[in-house]
């Protein structure tokens, strides 16, 4: 199994294994190139239904001279409403688990609450699929590529996962605020998921600005010596501060604290959404800095 | 003189904005080459093959490595930029302080910018350069600075390089869109509200001469210091990312994303999609740097018993607003509905929201954390194992730091607090062969090897322990263990290497000398040392100097020691008696003679002592000798006439010291070298600052007993010259030259080293005094008006110049029997007399140079304006002839580059107040203010002087009196120091004695001016005028 897809996450990892039991090994192995967008033309993902256009291969020996074009179509078994509004609450009252939920992770223990079936599909048979394509097998190697497909985007985007059990995420907003810790977690889950994009007019934080706060020199002395300003206005105190020339102090660590590499971007967890690679961003990251400090130590004061 | 200066631009005002670091020189010496008469072109710079050269020689590495010619070396290629520049209305470049005082052009009214061509060189690796430049100013010559631009740069890259060994940036994505067309680029970009912070509180203070923007690519753009400490940092850190090697397992790490095309600056192929995601993440980060309301805060409280069943961590939410605002995790949680109004104006809107975010954060670092949400948040702490709190003190408290999470840990773990493992030495004083039999010739505790006794133990902290004990230590494995009361780390790998040291040294070293012992307890890392009474009492009076027993000032000196010189001198005396040579650094003006002088008086020796002195200072030693201290025989030797060969042994040996100049330490080597001195004493010590050279090496050769040095500069700061003056003083100490640089020179003053650093001043410490008259216990010591009379020599020229005056005037004053001619000779005679002992080209009227060789008051002038000026002191010169005043400025300014205001009776009104004004505004630099007796002796105010100088007198002390409170009166914050240059054997010496007994005499002869003097008969005048013979 030398192909196996490593999974970032311990949920989608588990979501793959109720298809993998369901399928032989030359499907699954196929089945994985078509995850690829080279292969998904179209994902749509409405409420719990998920359809996708796949492309097939030509193959002359079936007749099959023109590319052919597959749909797919999914659909996870539901949970009842009514089970969902007692999930929910339980959810809302364990901070652990939400504070997990937050920052994209699914909580390992949270299938206590499901006390009938589970939050991810236990089986194969929880999921309704058909493809379009001339294989009699079910799964075929696209349904297994769409399935697999879900999985990556589940790593990163795990609340997916209520949806496709049937909670809207209207519903799920409603049932949160009625808890103050559910209120907390549908705030933050209301916040943009996406940003708009942003255009740069330069490479590098320009030097010079149109609108400066800086007035040109009163004198040649003070074009020459530092402090160059010497009264600077601290627009909170409205009075006019002194400088002094000296450097403010650094507050230098001392060696005996142990260093610790790429902190800054550790805090946003590993595996950001960005990152479509499966080995590990923060061990890579680590890496670099590691590299880059020691190749410039010389260099650098 | 040539200064460094470094400015940024930006290369460029399309999207790829990056920039460079230039660097040009420029000089006191207008250029006058055919290019520097091209319009527009920038006189005060080094040319440019002078600069090409010079940057070739001292930066080799810096050169650019492609080679045009194979047998063309490599040289510094030199590009001519355009930049704005202040000038006059006449559009006259006006250059950098030190470089228009040089050139007299300090009076040039600002009138705006104007475009001047620098020769520049493009900076290729900026921040390993600007690491070089700083390491290299240490060994500059006097004639070349660095500039504050220059030395804005340097600092900004320690700052910069702090970010970097930080790992505090991340990788970064800017898009640009192209008609419709989206490019995207991956860099890298700074994010820490750390550094943030550092730029905004840096920026205000950039010379505008640090960045100069290209007047080819445009005019008028305004300068946004922030943005351009932005810029500066953005430019260098991508440039030093996409310069560095990086190996192929981490090509193979990143392959396929953006960052990877990061390494390089490659453009990259990125889908909006994945900026996106990239900018969702690049905002959480930037929301934890900059956007929480509050901080988490984990603090572990240590266990009460060696069981070590009771650690506890705590979660503590705190207000970025009011950091004294704390509050417990459970307690918040418990109360929050209650007193939400509360906690939402301290602590933010979305309190919960934030907090489970940053738990949640703080779960992935350190994910014993999660125990906090058991029990619905309800304990106030969570108890942890021994090895869980070890874990966290070492690892996971300083990841949690790192990340932005406040932390507070038990004191004892703190650099100052922390007990380590060491190396105990128990240093004992050995009983002598010499002290049983009472001798006290020249004990040295420095050299006499074998004196102390060592003996090694092991240590935890202060706390002795048994080989046993520590071997159990080492074998329990445990890092933190419960010892005698306290928690303790303990490093096995550390242990065992000091078992090794003890083991080795047991073998080798089991007695030394103080100077083992010094180096020993010099390095508080790895030593704890105990003495026994007598050492500790000795070490301990070196280390704190106040306790130091206060000996009786010498009866026979004839004046008032202030407290904080008694200190001094039983300081001077506490370390001769020990045979550690001492140096006293006190600041000017605190009166190191007079200690020193004291001290000869309170330990005379059976021979002669030797006291080397700058020729300017060498008169008023003597003076004060014979002043303070008339018991002691003094001579100087000094002058065409002085005692040669034989003689000078009999001259040694009549007197009890000899006054000798630097310059002469050559000439006379041999007569020096061939007696042993009781004591060699060297005042301004800084003249034997260069080790290689012939002076400081003949210096070090004499023999002495003892030996002291004076200084009133900072002899901290350049490590070589700290060596050479410790090569003098008590060589060893420091190690060989080589030894040294490799030892401390480099590491400190090229990288920053503070372990050494600390080592290095803990060595050096216990030899140096240095007080400043802005010490605390200083000031209470000082009187508000400190009055002392500069003596002087004549020079040869006046000397001789003076007796012919006399002569004349003897001759005058025979020939004719009248009191009104005579009256007229005197009054002339004393004006050119006078005249003489100012400068001979003052006498002599004949447009002869004002140079410093000729009057040597006019050298100790420039000594102590330049002594004043570099500790950032302001002062007053005050002479009662206008054409000493012109032509004092004209040096000081022009010669020296000090800033100088002149006020003179022909000056302004409006003049006058804006320069009164310009001089006492405390953002202008310390500056020499030379004012006409008559002009500038009443009604204004200069209390940012605090020295005041009377180069010549005016025979009424209340005239000087109200000159010299010019800076002493309201306002004034420090001692105001009169300095009265006299020359010595002068009239100017025997009407201030005449001036000293003035109230000792009933009738008093002397007037409020210089008619007394026309009273005198003939005798009388020729007596008061007549050259008395020195030494």
């Amino acid at each position: 199994m030398s192909a196996k897809i490593m999974h970032k996450t311990w949920w989608g990892e588990k979501f793959v294994s109720a298809l993998e039991a369901y399928i032989d090994p030359g499907r699954l192995q196929r089945g994985k190139a078509y995850r690829t967008d080279k292969r998904i033309l179209d994902l749509q993902i409405d409420g719990s239904e998920i359809k996708a256009t796949l492309r097939g291969n030509i193959n002359p020996y079936f007749g099959v001279t023109k590319e052919p074009r597959y749909k797919v179509a999914l659909k996870f078994e539901q949970i009842s409403a009514q089970q969902w509004q007692a999930i929910i609450k339980s959810i809302s009252g364990n901070a652990h688990w939400l504070s997990k939920l937050m920052l994209n992770e699914i909580p390992d223990n949270i299938e206590e609450v499901f006390s009938k079936g589970s939050l991810l599909p236990a089986s194969y048979e929880d999921v309704r699929a058909n493809c379009d394509c001339p294989d009699y097998c079910n799964p075929c190697k696209h349904i297994a590529g769409v399935y697999y497909r879900i999985a990556n985007i589940l790593d990163s985007k795990p609340m997916l996962l209520f949806q496709l059990r049937g909670l809207s995420p209207e519903k799920l907003h409603q049932e949160l605020k009625k808890s103050e810790l559910g209120q907390a977690f549908s705030e933050h889950l209301s916040l943009p998921e996406s940003v708009a994009m942003e255009y740069q007019h330069y490479k590098y934080t320009p030097a010079y600005s149109k609108k400066s706060k800086k007035v040109p020199a009163i004198n040649a002395r003070q074009f020459w010596s530092m402090p160059a300003d010497v009264h600077i206005i601290d627009e909170n105190k409205q009075e006019s501060a002194k400088l002094t020339s000296a450097w403010p102090d650094t507050q230098q660590n001392s060696d005996s604290i142990t260093r610790i590499s790429a902190a800054l971007i550790k805090k946003q967890g590993d595996y950001p959404a960005f990152w479509t690679k499966n080995n590990s961003f923060i061990d890579a990251m680590e890496l670099f800095y590691a590299h880059t400090r020691k190749k410039n130590n010389k260099d650098l004061f | 003189m040539q200064i460094i200066h470094l400015f940024w631009q930006q290369s460029s005002h399309e999207f790829n904005n990056s920039g460079c670091l230039y660097l040009w020189l420029e000089q006191a010496k207008k250029l006058n080459s055919s290019a520097a008469k091209q319009k527009h072109y920038y006189p005060y710079q080094a040319g440019e093959k002078v600069l090409s050269n010079w940057f070739t020689e001292n930066f080799k590495h810096f050169l650019p490595n492609k080679l045009i010619n194979k047998r063309m070396l490599p040289h510094a290629e030199i590009e001519a930029l355009s930049v704005n520049l202040p000038c006059d209305q006449a559009k006259q470049p006006i250059p950098s302080p030190l470089i228009a005082n040089l050139n007299d052009l300090n009076n040039s009214d600002y009138a705006g910018m104007a475009a001047f061509t620098l020769n520049t060189i493009k900076i290729e690796q900026p921040l390993a350069f600007l690491k070089e430049l700083n390491f290299q100013s240490y060994y500059f010559a006097d004639d070349l600075q660095l500039a504050d631009d220059a030395k804005f740069w340097i600092k900004m890259a320690t700052e910069l390089s702090h970010m970097i060994k930080q790992d505090q940036y991340i990788p970064f994505i800017v898009a640009q869109k192209v008609k419709k067309k989206t490019y995207f680029y991956s860099q890298w970009q700074p994010l820490s509200a750390e550094y943030r912070q550092r730029l905004q509180q840096i920026a205000p203070l950039m010379p505008f001469s640090a960045c100069l923007p290209d007047c080819a690519l445009s005019e008028n753009v305004q300068i946004d210091p922030l943005a351009v400490l932005q810029h500066f940092s953005e430019v260098l850190l991508n440039a030093l990312i996409c310069d560095t090697d990086y190996p192929q397992t981490l090509h193979k790490k990143l392959q396929d994303s953006f960052i990877e095309n990061s390494l390089s600056l490659n453009q990259a192929n990125i889908s909006e999609q994945e900026w996106k995601s990239w900018r969702l993440w690049h905002n959480n980060l930037n929301y934890d740097q900059f956007g929480s309301p509050f901080y988490l805060c984990f603090r572990l409280n240590e266990a009460s018993s060696s069981s070590g069943n009771d650690w506890s961590l705590e979660v503590l939410l705190q207000a970025k607003s009011d950091l004294s605002f704390m509050v417990n995790l459970a307690d918040f949680w418990q109360e929050k509905s209650s007193k939400q109004a509360f906690f939402n104006s301290m602590l933010g809107s979305a309190i919960e929201r934030n907090l489970l975010l940053q738990l949640g954060y703080a779960c992935r670092i350190y994910p014993l954390l999660e125990q906090v949400f058991a029990q619905n948040m309800q304990q106030q702490r969570i108890t942890i194992t021994t090895e869980q709190a070890f874990a966290f003190l070492k690892e996971d408290a300083w990841a949690l730091h790192a990340c932005g999470y406040r932390i507070s840990v038990p004191s004892w773990w703190t650099t100052s607090g922390r007990l380590k493992a060491k190396v105990k030495l128990r240093a004992a004083k050995k009983a002598t062969a010499e002290e049983a039999s009472g001798s006290s010739a020249a004990t040295s505790y420095l050299s006499q090897e074998g004196l102390i006794d060592f003996n090694y133990r092991y240590a935890i902290g202060e706390h002795e322990v048994s080989a046993q004990e520590w071997q159990e230590l080492i074998a329990s494995k445990s890092e933190l263990v419960h010892f005698r009361g306290q928690w303790v780390q303990l490093d096995p790998k550390e242990m065992a290497r000091m078992q090794k040291l003890i083991e080795s040294s047991q073998r080798d070293k089991r007695s030394g000398d103080l100077q083992d012992l010094l180096m020993m307890s010099a390095n508080e890392e790895q030593y704890s040392v105990e003495l026994d009474d007598t050492i500790n009492a000795m070490l301990s009076n070196l280390k704190n100097r106040e306790k130091l027993t206060l000996i009786a000032p010498p009866e026979t000196l004839k004046a008032q020691l202030r407290p904080y010189q008694i200190r001094g001198l039983s300081w001077l005396n506490y370390l001769e008696s020990l045979g550690m040579n001492p140096c006293l650094a006190d600041d000017m003006g605190l009166g190191k003679t007079m200690q020193l002088i004291s001290l000869l008086l309170h330990a005379p020796k059976q021979r002669a002592a030797l006291l080397i002195a700058p020729t300017s200072v060498i008169g008023n030693w003597y003076k004060e000798l014979q002043k303070f201290a008339p018991s002691i025989k003094a001579t100087i030797h000094h002058g065409a006439k002085r005692t040669k060969q034989n003689d000078f042994k009999q001259l040694v040996a009549d007197n009890d010291i000899i006054i000798t100049s630097y310059g002469l330490i050559r000439k006379d080597k041999t007569l020096f070298k061939d007696i042993s001195w009781s004591r060699l004493i060297i005042d301004e010590a800084q003249n034997i600052k260069n080790p290689t050279a012939a002076q400081t090496k003949v210096i070090t050769s004499i023999k002495a007993d003892s030996r002291f040095a004076l200084t009133g500069t900072p002899i901290e700061n350049r490590l070589m010259d700290l060596w050479s003056l410790f090569n003098f003083l008590n060589p060893g100490i420091l190690g060989t030259r080589a030894a040294f640089r490799k030892e401390f020179e480099i590491p400190v003053q090229r990288d920053n080293d503070l372990h050494k650093t600390k080592i290095l001043k803990n060595l050096v410490e216990p030899f140096i005094l240095r007080r400043l008259k802005t010490d605390k216990n200083i000031i209470a010591d000082l009187p508000e008006k400190v009055e002392q009379k500069v003596y002087c020599e004549l020079s040869k020229e006046q000397a001789s110049l003076y007796q012919s005056i006399v002569d004349e005037v003897e001759q005058s004053i025979n020939e004719t029997q009248e009191t009104a001619e005579h009256k007229m000779i005197f009054l002339s005679a004393l004006l050119r007399l006078k005249q003489c002992c100012n400068h001979p080209a003052q006498l002599l009227q004949d447009g002869s140079e004002f140079s410093v060789e000729r009057s040597i008051k006019l050298q100790r002038l420039i000594e102590l304006a330049g002594e004043a000026i570099n500790n950032g002191e302001s002062l007053l010169i005050f002479s009662q002839f206008k054409e000493v005043c012109d032509a004092l400025q004209q040096l000081l300014k022009t010669q020296l580059g000090f800033n100088t205001y002149y006020l003179h009776g022909g000056t302004s009104r409006k003049k006058r107040e804006q320069m009164i004004e310009q001089f006492q505004s405390e953002n202008s630099p310390p500056a020499a203010f030379v004012l006409s007796l008559k002009a500038g002796g009443v009604g204004i105010t200069l209390t940012k002087a605090n020295h005041v100088i009377h180069f010549d007198r005016w025979w009424n002390p209340a005239v000087e009196n109200q000159a010299t409170d010019r800076a002493y009166r309201i306002g004034q914050q420090k001692t105001v120091f009169a300095h009265k240059f006299i020359t010595l054997g002068t009239v100017e010496e025997k009407i201030d004695e005449m001036l000293e007994d003035k109230q000792k005499v009933a009738d008093a002869i002397v007037g409020n001016d210089e008619s007394w003097l026309s009273m005198l008969d003939g005798k009388s005048f020729i007596k008061l005028i007549q050259l008395r013979q020195q030494g």
